[in-house]
C-alpha cells in the first residue's frame, strides 16, 4: 500500500514481540500494530502476495488467533505451525489473579477439576514453539550476516580488480 | 443482594407510554457463513471429525522392457483437516417482574441467544481468512482486479470444481468501491447489462448476496473481519473446498427457575460446532482499507 495513511503507519515504531523478528516485511507490518483487546496469539505467516498482472511473490503476513472465549485451540495452533506460521507474540490471556475481576472470573470458569487454567496451557505450548523456532531464527540471522559479509567481500574484490585494471 | 445482569423490567419498553407497532431490530451484523463452507453433522460418540483430503499419484514413462519399481510416485497419501466440536454458549436471566409486566418474554430471549450464537460462529469463520497463505493486498481500496488475482490464485492451485462460482466475502467499504469502480468505468459497461451483475437488483439480500461479478464469482457483504495495518482481511473462497465445519442440528436451550437466587428464570443456550481451514489453496485473503 502506498497511500498517505500507510506512509504514516510506516513511520511508527515496530511493535516489540516476544520472539525475535528478522524479516523486514514483518517488522514493517508490526509498525503501528495495535494488539487486540481479546486473548490472542500473533503469528508470522509465510504467504504469496499477488503483485498484479497475475504475478505472485513470496512474503510474510501477520495473522492472529483469537483465544478469548475458546482457549483450547491446540489443533488450530498446530495446523498453522504446519503451514509454516511462527508464533511471535501472545497476550491478554485471562489469569486467575487477573487485575480485572471479570477476566479472573473467566479464567476460573474455564478451569477444570485439575485446576489448570487452559490459557496457561496454551501459553506453555506457544512458548515451547517459540523456543523451537528460536534456533531456526538464530541460524537464519547468522546466515544473513554471513551472506552480507560475503557480499561485502565480493564488492571489495570487484573494487580491487577494477583498480588493478585501471592501474595496469 | 440483587443478582447482576438479570434482564429486569427496567431493561424493556414498558407501557407507561404507548408503544410503536414495530420495534427496530438490533443493529448487529448478519450471518452468512453456512453457504460458503462444507458443513457436516456433529459426529456421534466423539467430538472430533477429520475432513479427508485425497492425495494423488504421478505417472511416468518407462522404456520398453524396463522395470519400474514401487516409488514415491506410486505412494498414495491422504491427509485431513480436523474439526473439534466446541460449544458456544449464552446464559441470560429474566426477572419474574419482566415476565409478568414487561415486553421481553422467554421466547424473545431464546431467539436473541440463538442470533448471538450464529454471529459468534460467523465471526469464527471470518477470523480464519487471515490464515490463508495467499494474500492480495489492495494498493488502497478494493478493486475488481484484486478480486480477479484472488480467483487466479485459486485456479493456479488447481482447485477442483471450477464450474462453481467463487464466494467473494467483502465488507461494505470494499463493496462500495467495487460498485464505484463499475459506475466510473465508463458508459460501455453500463451499456452491457452482463457487467452490472454486482448490483444484483436489490442492495443486499438476506444471505448477504450483493450480486455477481461476471466470470469471477458472487459477492457477499458482511462485517466483523479481522483487521491489521489499517486493512480488513476479507477473502475469495471456493464454497466447497476452502473451509469445513461440523454443526449441531440446532442450539439447545434450558430454562431453570431461580427462587432463592433472586426470582428470575435462567435461559441457557448452547451450540456445538467447529470450523477449520480444509484446503489453503481454495481461498485467498483480500486485504483492503478498512
Amino acid at each position: 500500500m502506498t497511500n498517505q495513511k500507510e506512509e504514516l503507519r510506516l513511520q511508527k515504531e515496530s511493535f516489540q514481540t516476544m520472539a525475535k523478528v528478522i524479516e523486514k516485511e514483518t517488522i514493517d507490518q508490526l509498525r503501528g500494530w495495535k494488539p487486540p483487546s481479546h486473548a490472542y496469539i500473533l503469528f508470522e505467516l509465510p504467504c504469496m502476495y499477488g503483485v498484479g498482472a497475475g504475478e505472485f511473490r513470496k512474503g510474510f503476513t501477520l495473522c492472529t488467533m483469537n483465544l478469548e472465549n475458546r482457549p483450547e485451540q491446540q489443533e488450530r495452533f498446530y495446523y498453522l505451525t504446519r503451514k509454516g506460521a511462527r508464533p511471535i507474540h501472545f497476550g491478554n490471556f485471562p489469569r486467575h489473579d487477573d487485575a480485572d475481576p471479570r477476566r479472573a472470573q473467566k479464567a476460573r470458569m474455564h478451569t477444570g477439576p485439575d485446576h489448570v487454567n487452559p490459557w496457561d496451557d496454551m501459553a506453555r505450548l506457544v512458548k515451547a514453539q517459540m523456543a523451537r523456532d528460536g534456533g531456526q531464527v538464530g541460524l537464519k540471522e547468522a546466515n544473513a550476516g554471513l551472506e552480507a559479509k560475503l557480499a561485502e567481500a565480493r564488492a571489495e574484490l570487484e573494487n580491487l580488480k577494477r583498480k588493478k585494471v585501471t592501474n595496469g | 443482594m440483587p443478582v447482576a445482569n438479570i434482564t429486569e423490567l427496567a431493561n424493556s419498553n414498558t407501557i407507561g407510554n404507548a408503544l410503536s407497532a414495530v420495534a427496530s431490530p438490533a443493529f448487529v451484523k448478519g450471518t452468512i457463513a453456512m453457504n460458503h463452507l462444507m458443513a457436516e453433522d456433529l459426529p456421534q460418540l466423539t467430538n472430533v471429525k477429520k475432513f479427508r483430503k485425497n492425495g494423488s499419484l504421478t505417472a511416468a514413462i518407462v522404456a520398453e522392457a524396463t522395470a519400474n519399481a514401487v516409488d514415491a510416485n506410486g505412494e498414495l497419501t491422504d491427509t485431513s483437516a480436523t474439526c473439534t466440536a466446541a460449544k458456544a454458549v449464552v446464559v441470560s436471566g429474566l426477572s419474574v417482574e419482566e415476565q409478568k409486566f414487561g415486553t421481553i418474554d422467554l421466547a424473545r430471549v431464546g431467539n436473541e441467544q440463538f442470533n448471538a450464537i450464529a454471529r459468534y460462529v460467523d465471526d469464527d469463520w471470518l477470523s480464519q481468512f487471515s490464515n490463508l497463505s495467499t494474500v492480495i493486498t489492495s494498493t488502497s481500496v478494493m478493486t475488481i482486479d484484486d478480486i480477479m488475482q484472488g480467483q487466479l490464485a485459486i485456479y493456479n492451485a488447481k482447485c477442483p470444481n471450477q464450474e462453481v462460482p467463487l464466494s467473494i466475502i467483502l465488507g461494505p467499504k470494499a463493496v462500495y468501491n467495487i460498485k464505484k469502480e463499475i459506475i466510473q468505468s465508463g458508459a460501455a459497461a453500463f451499456a452491457n447489462s452482463a457487467m452490472l451483475g454486482v448490483f444484483g437488483g436489490q442492495p443486499v439480500q438476506a444471505n448477504g448476496l450483493v450480486g455477481s461479478i461476471t466470470g469471477v464469482g458472487d459477492v457477499y457483504q458482511t462485517t466483523g473481519f479481522a483487521t491489521g495495518g489499517g486493512d480488513d482481511t476479507q477473502a475469495i473462497v471456493h464454497p466447497m473446498w476452502a473451509h469445513c465445519g461440523i454443526f449441531d442440528t440446532a442450539p439447545v436451550s434450558w430454562l431453570s427457575n431461580k427462587g432463592s437466587e433472586g426470582f428470575y428464570t435462567e435461559v441457557a443456550s448452547y451450540y456445538f460446532y467447529d470450523i477449520a481451514e480444509w484446503n489453503d489453496g481454495a481461498g485467498a485473503a483480500l486485504k483492503s482499507d478498512s
